[in-house]
C-alpha cells in the first residue's frame, strides 16, 4: 500500500530533475541564439580568431560581459581594463550567488562548483521561482543553468559562419522574451503590499541606473537598494514577507 | 596570445563571482541579512523586466513595449504567472501595438 502510494509521488519529482529545468530554458533559445550570433559578428569584427570567439562564449559565458569586452577590445584595451570590466558587469552575481546558495548548501561542493560555472540572469529566475513555489530541486536549478549554454554558443557558431550583421530582431518582439518570462516570474510574488512596493522601487532604481551607471550596475542597485528597502519595511511592520 | 590572456582572466573574474559564494558559503546568513535576501529575488526580477517595457532602446519610451508589458502583467496576474501564456500575449500585444 505504502509503496503503491510513494510511486506516484516519485513520479512527480522526477518531474522536477535537471531536464524539467533544462526544458524551462527553452522559450529564451531563440533570444539566446540571437544574442550570440550578435556577439560572435561583433567579436569577429574586433579581430577575434574564430576560436577566441567561441573560447570566450565557453569560458565566460555571460553576455553583456563579453559584449562590453569585445567593445573595448575593438577600441584597443589591453586585458587588465578588459578583465576590470568583465568584473564590473558581473558583480551581480555575488547577489545572485547569495540568493541561490541557501537552497544548494546542501549539496556537496564539486557539485556546487559545477552549479556556479553556468549561472545566469534568466536559470537564476526560472529556478528560484520554482524554490519560491515551494516545488524547486537543485537539480532543476542546475538544468536551467545547463539548458542556457547551448543556444548561446550555437549562437556563436552562427554568427562566425556568417561573418555580417543581421536584420534587427527588435522588430519581432524576440528582445521582449527575456523581460516578459521575468515578468511572469515576479507577478505571482506580489502577495503583499510590500513586495509590490519592493518591485516597484526596484523597477525605478533599475530605470535610474541604467541612465547613470555603466554595463549592468543597475541590476546590483536595484537589487540590493530593493532588499534593503524591503528590509527597513518589513523591521517596521514586524511580519515576513 | 594577448586575447587569449584576456579571455582566461575574464573567465576567472566571472567564475569567482558566480562560484565565490555558492561554494565557499554555508547557505546561512545573519538574520538582518536574511531578511534582505528575502527580497532579491523580487527586487531582481523587477530590475530585469520592467526597463525591456519601458526602455527598449537607450531611453525611456512608453511605445508598443510598454503596451505588451502591461497586457503580459494583466495575463501573469489572471494566470498567477503561467509562462508560456505570458510569452504569448505579450508578444502578441507587442506586434499589434506595432501595427497601430
Amino acid at each position: 500500500m505504502l509503496g503503491a502510494r510513494a510511486m506516484p509521488q516519485k513520479q512527480s519529482l522526477v518531474g522536477s530533475t535537471w531536464l524539467a529545468g533544462a526544458r524551462a530554458t527553452l522559450p529564451l533559445w531563440p533570444g539566446g541564439a540571437l544574442f550570440g550570433v550578435v556577439y560572435a559578428v561583433s567579436a569577429r569584427a574586433a579581430g577575434l580568431t574564430p576560436a577566441q570567439v567561441l573560447g570566450m562564449s565557453a569560458l565566460v559565458h555571460a553576455g553583456s560581459a563579453q559584449f562590453a569586452a569585445v567593445n573595448l577590445i575593438a577600441g584597443g584595451a589591453g586585458p587588465v581594463a578588459v578583465v576590470l570590466a568583465t568584473a564590473i558587469t558581473n558583480a551581480r552575481y555575488l547577489l545572485i550567488g547569495a540568493s541561490l546558495a541557501p537552497y544548494v548548501a546542501h549539496r556537496p561542493r564539486w557539485w556546487r562548483a559545477i552549479f556556479a560555472y553556468h549561472l545566469s540572469d534568466e536559470s537564476y529566475g526560472l529556478a528560484t521561482a520554482r524554490f519560491l513555489a515551494g516545488d524547486g530541486s537543485p537539480a532543476y536549478a542546475l538544468g536551467a543553468n545547463l539548458g542556457m549554454a547551448p543556444p548561446w554558443l550555437a549562437g556563436a557558431v552562427v554568427g562566425v559562419a556568417l561573418g555580417a550583421a543581421l536584420p534587427d530582431p527588435a522588430r519581432w518582439g524576440i528582445n521582449l522574451v527575456g523581460p516578459l518570462i521575468f515578468l511572469s516570474l515576479l507577478v505571482p510574488l506580489l502577495k503583499t503590499r510590500r513586495a509590490v512596493g519592493v518591485a516597484v522601487v526596484s523597477g525605478a532604481l533599475a530605470l535610474v541606473g541604467l541612465a547613470t551607471l555603466p554595463g549592468t550596475w543597475y541590476l546590483l542597485l536595484a537589487g540590493v537598494g530593493g532588499s534593503v528597502v524591503g528590509a527597513l519595511w518589513e523591521r517596521g511592520e514586524g511580519r515576513a514577507v | 596570445m594577448t586575447t587569449w590572456l584576456t579571455i582566461l582572466g575574464m573567465a576567472t573574474v566571472s567564475y569567482a563571482l558566480r562560484g565565490g559564494l555558492l561554494v565557499a558559503g554555508r547557505g546561512q546568513f545573519p538574520p538582518w541579512l536574511a531578511r534582505g535576501m528575502a527580497y532579491v529575488p523580487i527586487a531582481l526580477f523587477a530590475a530585469l523586466a520592467l526597463p525591456g517595457f519601458l526602455r527598449p532602446q537607450s531611453s525611456i519610451h512608453v511605445g508598443p513595449e510598454a503596451v505588451a508589458g502591461l497586457v503580459a502583467a494583466l495575463v501573469a496576474w489572471r494566470t498567477s504567472g503561467r509562462t508560456v501564456l505570458v510569452l504569448a500575449a505579450g508578444v502578441a500585444a507587442f506586434l499589434v501595438a506595432r501595427l497601430v
